[in-house]
């Protein structure tokens, strides 16, 4: 059972079952419109209401709920499956819209469309207020909503930008105007400086949508099949290690350039895997032959000149400027945690 | 095939445990010569499309004036998951997958 696709015809078949006019389950024309938003609660309601009796005539979906959210339905009641059907479904919408491949996720809102994660967090706290429900489905419903809460708390606490990738993704790393990933096609790596990032109107959230010209294409010399991974050192760029060799590339416009053993005041051991280093920083760890060493560029590193757009935005905002990106793609989504960009005003 | 499967037997599902008394219609062409054709309509669809059908990439829409139900096709792809899947050492079985 596609849980997500069931969910999004359910809504849709209420529009048409509670006789709204014409409706999407995200964003469409007529937006403005404020019977909208009650009639996306509606459609919503509906929705989890039908899918409470899916679950009971479905045996395999039931299994399914009672495994993911951990709650038995032996013994459970009418009022409890319904309950159980919309936390399951719930929690399932939420991974569907960190994970899927739709563009939108959930932190998406438009005039008619709260974000879905205010649209689910209103029927977790209906069903934590039911009467005469087991305590370990109200648990379950707060604690979903401590999640919801939590994940609305980040818009609040760092700028996040979600990127929407065309592929999936190896590796990921910054460097100091932006942010590079090495795409599951191995034919080069997509650059985002984060000055091409825009801000959603009258939201804390940024997006990009990568564009055919990100792609920087490369004659590597890695094969597709090499296992890499890529981080970067403050002021210093961004390099890219073979796993379990000494190999060791710096990524650089159109090239990963191989450096040679001694670039680095330590010498990568075999088997070298950098366990640490996805932000730009004075060094990086690397676990060689069972040991962790600290290594860092020789040198003076090179002074890395951020663009005026960058410097405007970072003044513009606060002082400890931080970024969190959000990265959605077919393969893998990446949360990268605060980056400190102070250091380049 | 098996996303059109799919596809056709959720719609049939929830057509029978919502109790839709009208008749579904699947993928297939309005026939306005045909009295019986006033039930609901449900349509994959391209975001190519979206001039006519207002549905953008991962949405879907009602259409009350023509009765029908425009799903983007993105939302049926979970198979684009399970081939990239394997190149970061994820092991997912399809019928895991909830999208």
């Amino acid at each position: 059972m596609k849980v997500y696709l069931a969910y999004v015809l359910l809504h849709e078949l209420g529009h048409h079952e509670l006789g709204h006019g014409s409706a999407g389950n995200l964003s469409y024309e007529n937006k403005g419109d404020r019977e909208f938003r009650q009639k996306e609660k509606d459609a919503d309601r509906y929705a989890f209401t039908i899918f409470g009796k899916l679950l009971q005539a479905n045996p395999m979906v039931r299994k399914k709920a009672d495994s993911i959210i951990e709650i038995t339905l032996d013994n459970a009641t009418q009022k409890e499956d319904a309950a159980i059907a919309i936390l399951y479904m719930a929690e399932t919408i939420l991974l569907c819209m960190q994970f899927g491949l739709s563009p939108y996720s959930q932190y998406y809102s438009d005039d008619a469309h709260p974000t879905y994660l205010d649209r689910i967090n209103g029927v977790a706290e209906e069903i934590a207020a039911l009467p005469d429900i087991r305590p370990d489905i109200v648990a379950k419903a707060r604690r979903l909503q401590k999640t919801i809460a939590v994940t609305q708390s980040l818009i609040g606490r760092y700028d996040i930008a979600e990127i929407t990738l065309n592929d999936g993704i190896l590796d990921a790393a910054f460097y100091p105007e932006g942010v590079r990933f090495i795409s599951t096609k191995f034919n080069g790596y997509t650059q985002i400086p984060f000055a091409k990032v825009r801000q959603y109107a009258g939201s804390g959230l940024w997006h990009y949508n990568e564009q055919p010209a990100d792609l920087i294409p490369f004659k590597a010399s890695l094969d597709s099949s090499a296992d890499i991974i890529l981080f970067s050192l403050k002021n210093a760029g961004t390099y890219c290690l073979e796993k379990g060799t000494d190999r060791l590339y710096a990524v650089e416009k159109n090239a990963f350039r191989m450096l040679p053993a001694d670039t680095f005041d330590h010498a990568f051991e075999t088997p070298g895997t950098v366990v640490y280093g996805p932000m730009p920083s004075p060094n990086v760890y690397v676990l060689a032959g069972g040991e962790l060493k600290s290594v860092s560029a020789k040198g003076e590193p090179p002074k890395h000149k951020s663009s005026l757009k960058s410097q405007l935005l970072i003044n513009s905002t606060c002082l400890q400027w931080s970024w969190t990106i959000f990265i959605r793609c077919p393969t893998v989504i990446f949360w990268v945690w605060a980056l400190e960009l102070s250091r380049i005003r | 095939m098996s996303q059109q499967r799919d596809f056709d037997s959720i719609i049939n599902t929830i057509a029978t445990v919502s109790g839709l008394k009208q008749k579904v219609f699947i993928n297939q062409p309005f026939d306005v010569a045909d009295a019986a054709d006033n039930g609901l309509h449900f349509f994959i669809t391209d975001h190519q499309t979206s001039s006519f059908t207002n549905c953008q990439q991962g949405n879907a829409v009602y259409d009350a004036a023509i009765k029908a139900v425009f799903i983007d096709i993105s939302l049926l792809r979970s198979s684009d998951w399970m081939s990239y899947a394997p190149q970061v050492g994820f092991e997912i079985l399809e019928e895991d997958m909830p999208f």
